[in-house]
């Protein structure tokens, strides 16, 4: 069958156009809060639409620096995102070799159970968590906020997927050849499901750096917060709504995720274009 | 030495049996070919002497140890997989050197034991390669080489060459054959092509339905099979199976009486009927005379040879000849005596030869 060429012409256009009104939607909020955060507070309320700056200043940026330990923030934030990223990194990856690798009793009925708790709510189990965190006397602790979070199904569903690509053959080898559980996963099975790993790192670390509610059940004291909490801390208590600091201090959160991005870019768009193992 | 016993090996997995009380003796430094349909339990075998998979009941021993218990890396055995099993982010010589690496062989004795292995099957030059680079052959080749570094006293390997084209596979069947020579471990080999069991064995196990239906040297398999599944398996076209009744001294083929000889009248003995067998090589053709006249059903020219088929009744015959056989419609058929076989019409059994 022919397609009229000016057709063919006009359907592209045509998703042109709706890709271009969706990035524009995307993107509207972050840069909506990069302009404001250049804006004095009185531009803010004055300039109703119009969302760039008739005289960019960074005072904003100097106001939450001095205001505030932002970097003590930034510190707190990196640290509980670190550690849970790697936890969980490690958990699921030592999870999903023993299911697909080894010869685990019931792993099916244990990887199903795995499963499930991805499908239970936050709001269900932050109060059991909230109390056992308590009675670990891990209240206003950053480990206390990161104890819940060293393991995660979705980890664990993912990185079993990638494995699952590799030949069985490939670990019985090595098995035959004396080599143990650990090392053939270490020099074998993570090589070859690094791009899976890469991303699954990414999205662990950006969920913990912007999770805001269990943090701030869990973190009282100022130099304990998070970025996450630490950005309310302009919108009430500095009297008024201070939201060109607000937005200044949102900017700044919003970086390190961004630098993440783009230094493993290629890794994750790799591994969504991977569809498969090959030799 | 280094043989592999099986003592009444049973292998199940939940409620199907894989494997029915396996006893099987490989004497050690042989070459033995198992051989067998597609899910008769000839890999389970193998992979049981490798310890990949666990021994339901009964015991395996490896050169006079029980080895049921012993884990993949303690047994001593290299494996060559179907799929080669190479590691896809190491270069050749890594993949090669990978086990002697783990085991801290020191580095001199790796390079001796890399270039020694590399120089036999022709593979010096790939050695910084990496396994998508090279073609099937070659990997087949380089999985060949990891197993031959290792010099292990077991070298077990799992249909290697059915990846492979039909003219690679002439070749490497040859390669296998003279690997095994360098240094002669206890080779076992899985396969369902039967020119490779015959070409490659020392002895061939026969397996149908998890059960041993011969054990024996290639030229007993083809000329003395056990019963009719091994007559039928093993041979290409396939050995013709007639059910036909016996009646005094003549065997009764499509309506028409042939006297048995005596030899073979007195081992027929009581049987009323009886499964006449014949491979399609030996029937005897002729446009004149014979035992049998019959009408050519349809003619395959194979280039070499000739295969005409014959229908009667619900029952088949195939015939191959040379390629310059020339035929009119009825052909006369001899029954070649010296290459009969009988079977036994209820239990397919082989009822022997007449001296």
């Amino acid at each position: 069958m022919q397609t009229n060429p000016s057709k063919k012409k006009n359907k592209e256009f045509f998703w042109h156009v709706l890709l271009l009104a969706l990035v524009v939607i995307t993107f509207y909020p972050l840069l909506f809060m990069f302009f404001a955060s250049l804006k004095t507070n009185n531009e803010l309320f004055r300039s109703g639409l119009n969302i760039f700056p008739t005289s960019p200043t960074f005072q904003n940026f100097l106001l939450v620096f001095t205001k505030q330990p932002v970097l003590q923030f930034i510190g707190n934030s990196l640290v509980i995102a670190l550690i849970v990223t790697f936890a969980k990194l490690i958990t699921s990856i030592l999870t999903s070799y023993a299911l697909v690798f080894m010869n685990v009793k019931y792993k099916e009925a244990i990887f199903y159970i795995f499963t499930i708790t991805m499908f239970v709510p936050f709001s269900v189990i932050m109060i059991p968590n909230y109390l056992t965190i308590n009675k670990f006397l891990l209240m206003d602790s950053l480990l206390g906020v990161a104890l819940p979070q060293l393991a995660d199904a979705m980890g664990i569903f993912r990185i079993r997927q990638a494995m699952r690509q590799i030949p069985k053959s490939l670990v019985e080898a090595a098995r035959i050849d004396k080599v143990n559980h650990f090392t053939a996963m270490v020099r074998i099975v993570i090589p070859l499901v690094r791009s899976s790993i890469v991303a699954m790192g990414i999205i662990f670390f950006i969920n913990s750096w912007n999770e805001f509610i269990w943090p701030m059940l869990i973190l009282k004291s100022r130099e304990k917060s998070t970025i996450t909490i630490a950005l309310q801390y302009f919108l009430n208590s500095e009297g008024g709504s201070a939201w060109g600091s607000s937005m200044a201090l949102a900017t700044i959160a919003t970086l390190v995720p961004l630098f993440l991005y783009l230094i493993s870019q290629r890794q994750i768009i790799s591994t969504f274009l991977q569809s498969g193992l090959k030799e | 030495m280094n043989e592999i016993i099986f003592k009444n090996v049973y292998k199940n997995y939940g409620h199907v049996e894989v494997i029915k009380d396996l006893n099987l003796t490989i004497p050690s430094g042989l070459r033995l070919v198992l051989l067998g349909p597609s899910g008769c339990g000839k890999t389970t075998i193998l992979r049981m002497i490798a310890g990949l998979e666990e021994i339901t009941s009964g015991d395996l021993f490896m050169g006079g140890t029980r080895v049921n218990d012993l884990e993949p890396g303690d047994r001593n055995v290299s494996m060559v997989f179907q799929n080669y099993a190479l590691y896809p982010h190491m270069t050749i010589e890594d993949n090669i050197l990978f086990g002697l690496q783990v085991a801290k062989v020191p580095k001199s004795e790796q390079q001796e034991q890399l270039y020694w292995a590399l120089e036999i099957l022709e593979l010096t030059p790939y050695v910084k390669r990496y396994p998508k680079e090279l073609s099937g052959g070659q990997r087949q080749r380089v999985a060949l080489c990891r197993s031959l570094v290792k010099k292990s006293p077991y070298l077990l390997l799992d249909e290697p060459l059915s990846n492979l084209d039909a003219q690679l596979r002439t070749s490497a069947r040859a390669e296998l054959v003279k690997i095994h020579e360098v240094y002669n471990p206890t080779f076992v080999y899985v396969t369902h092509d039967q020119v490779e069991a015959m070409t490659i064995g020392h002895k061939i196990v026969v397996l149908d339905k998890s059960i041993i239906q011969q054990f024996d040297v290639p030229d007993n398999i083809y000329n003395k099979p056990n019963n009719v599944f091994v007559a039928k398996f093993i041979g290409s076209p396939s050995m013709n199976i007639i059910e036909a009744p016996i009646e005094g001294e003549s065997i009764i083929i499509d309506g028409i009486r042939v006297k048995v000889p005596t030899n073979w009248r007195e081992k027929v003995g009581e049987r009323s009927k009886i499964k006449f067998g014949v491979r399609p090589e030996h029937v005897i053709l002729d446009t004149t005379h014979g035992d049998l006249k019959l009408k050519s059903d349809f003619v395959e020219n194979h280039g070499n040879r000739k295969c005409i088929s014959f229908r009667f009744g619900s029952q088949q015959l195939m015939a191959t000849t040379e390629p310059e056989f020339n035929f009119s419609e009825d052909l006369y058929l001899k029954i070649p005596w010296q290459r009969i076989h009988f079977f036994d019409n209820e239990s397919n059994i082989n009822i022997g030869y007449p001296n």
